[in-house]
């Protein structure tokens, strides 16, 4: 861990143990979004308001679009696979006997 | 500043516009649209269960998380919003929630 820091060029004279550089590695990975802001605006004729109405998708690709390579990962997994076949599910339980069935311990 | 290199992936109109895509739950379409940055550090910080959908009904406020997202982001054929409710009463399993949940992170990036 302490290499990938080291690689990633972060400031590790604060961290001590593992905890702390998994934080370090973590934070690393979030998206700056005052940058991620800041190149929109610049790029866009976007008011700083409807930015929040855009979603992930889209402003990647305005950023792209405008060849600013910033990383936004907000850690929404992503479960698209090759087409698989599912094997057919009868008898799964409906979301009313569920209801129900926890209303019983929810009193 | 412009990236001369040619990328290979493109990115669809339904995205850019923002439209979401279709599921087919019992036999029905609903649309479900991407999340708005305004709602994903919301969605994340109410650690929506992305397994077991269970835990998403377990408790009245997990229940009325599931609806808001449910009413925010999934429409029906008419375009209705769905909500818990409407869900029960066309014959949701829980599996079709967890479908729901997947499509809702695999659009919004």
């Amino acid at each position: 861990m302490k290499s990938e820091c080291f690689k990633r060029k972060i400031d590790t004279s604060k961290a001590t143990t593992a905890d702390d550089y998994i934080n370090l590695l973590l934070d690393d990975d979030k998206p700056d979004w005052g940058r991620i802001y800041c190149r929109v605006l610049y790029h866009t004729g976007m008011s700083y308001e409807e930015i929040e109405r855009r979603t992930i998708p889209q402003i990647m690709a305005i950023l792209e679009g405008a060849g600013e390579n910033i990383p936004i990962n907000m850690g929404l997994p992503s479960f698209s696979t090759p087409k698989e076949e599912e094997a057919p599910q009868d008898n799964e339980t409906r979301l009313a006997q569920v209801d129900q069935y926890l209303r019983a311990f929810n009193g | 500043m412009a990236n001369d290199e040619k990328t290979t992936k493109k990115t669809s109109l339904s995205t850019m516009l923002g439209n979401g895509d279709f599921i087919e739950i019992q036999g029905k379409q609903y649309k479900i649209k991407p999340l708005k940055l305004k709602d994903v550090d919301n969605f994340i910080g109410k650690n929506v269960s992305l397994g077991s959908q269970i835990f998403n009904l377990a408790d009245e406020k997990s229940k009325k998380d599931m609806n808001e997202w449910l009413s925010k982001y999934c429409y029906d054929e008419n375009d209705s919003p769905v909500n818990l409710e409407t869900a029960i009463e066309q014959d949701w399993d829980i599996v079709d929630l967890k479908t729901f949940i997947k499509k809702l992170c695999d659009i919004s990036g």
